[in-house]
């Protein structure tokens, strides 16, 4: 639980969005250093293509740019950021109609695009492993898990993204666990 | 095996998205629920070493990242919202506004035609008439009025003196004289 950490980051987050409102240049830089890796992950994921990604992580904060004056500063930052991405990912598909094609295509791509991004990591084998169990998940579900593990974003909010009442997103978390939980036995992770 | 309260309270729980009380009622509740505590401890344990927040993030493009912030960190402008005015309202202006502008330009635009083909046709006041046609020769205005004055009197004077003469031959008829020419005589 790091609910004190949590109030501090919003306190952070809400000078940092003040100093960006005001015109200067470090209040933005810096609320995209904090976010940015972390909203691409999500972006990366939702799409399964690193130039889309690109587009849409582009398309999102251009979006909150021109959005950003009728932005509530008591609500989350990051949940706002998310809730934008989200929509972007979700829009993309609706026009292009190719939303089954994209997952067919990430399906065939298990274990090649996810073990590929960040070759710093100390833990390459352990993070390729739970991204291929991710991407198993039925897409309501991996959207649902990766807002709350990767984005960080509360459950309150990831139902005003997703549009649903709060108890689905968390019925939604709790089948994303165990379902991960099976693909992460079937590739020998087990009782962790 | 599985708890319904887990679902609605204990991944809350872990978020730390309870208040106070449901909090403690959570807690309660876990002491006497093997299925909740054994839930606790193996999220836990994932959180920590599976699903780190690290472990979905990524890189962009060093030009990606250059771009963004190239374009947000310019200063905002604040944009005029006026939510009070509902979207038709605000249409129905827009459409007024732009048929004003055009009838308006279109009249503006007629009038400076009518002028410029006033102006090419060489369009003169009554005035400078009648001072070209007193250049060209004409009598002066003042003595054309006096003479169709004179007209007007003489053609008065031998109306009434026609009348008079009528109405003696009349007289005469009905009392049977013989009207007779006398201008001969």
């Amino acid at each position: 639980m790091n609910d004190k950490n949590d109030v501090q980051d919003r306190e952070e987050d809400k000078k940092l969005f003040d100093l960006w409102m005001k015109g200067d240049p470090r209040g933005f830089s810096t609320i995209y250093e904090k976010y940015r890796k972390r909203l691409f992950g999500f972006l990366l994921r939702m799409t399964s293509d690193k130039g889309l990604a690109e587009d849409l992580m582009q398309e999102t904060f251009f979006a909150a740019l021109r959005n950003a004056h009728q932005f509530d500063r008591n609500r989350s930052i990051l949940s706002w950021f998310f809730g934008i991405a989200h929509k972007k990912a979700i829009d993309y598909f609706r026009h292009a109609k190719v939303e089954g094609e994209h997952q067919r295509e990430a399906e065939k791509s298990v274990g090649s695009r996810m073990s590929a991004p960040d070759d710093a990591a100390d833990n390459k084998y352990i993070r390729k492993l739970v991204n291929e169990a991710v991407e198993t998940l039925d897409p309501l579900q991996r959207e649902v898990f990766l807002l709350r593990e990767g984005g960080g974003v509360a459950f309150r909010d990831i139902a005003v993204i997703m549009d649903c009442p709060i108890n689905t997103a968390l019925g939604r978390m709790r089948l994303a666990l165990k379902n991960i939980r099976k693909e992460l036995e079937k590739r020998g992770v087990h009782g962790v | 095996m599985e708890c319904n309260i887990w679902e609605e309270k204990g991944l809350l729980y872990m978020a730390g998205e309870l208040d106070e009380n449901e909090k403690q009622s959570f807690k309660v509740h876990l002491v006497g629920c093997e299925i909740c505590q054994t839930e606790l401890q193996t999220y836990s344990k994932e959180k920590e070493m599976l699903f780190r927040p690290e472990m979905f993030e990524d890189e962009p493009s060093p030009y990606v990242d250059r771009e963004i912030i190239r374009v947000c960190s310019q200063p905002i402008k604040p944009v005029l919202q006026v939510p009070l005015i509902p979207a038709f309202v605000k249409n129905t202006l827009f459409a007024l506004l732009i048929l004003a502008v055009g009838f308006g330009g279109g009249a503006y635009f007629a009038g400076l035609k009518v002028a410029s083909e006033i102006k090419t046709a060489g369009f003169k006041t009554g005035e400078q008439n009648i001072r070209a046609a007193e250049n060209r020769g004409a009598r002066p205005l003042s003595q054309v009025a006096a003479s169709q004055k004179d007209e007007d009197d003489s053609l008065a004077d031998s109306v009434v003196s026609d009348s008079a003469q009528i109405f003696k031959r009349g007289n005469l008829d009905m009392q049977g004289v013989v009207p007779v020419d006398l201008t001969n005589e």
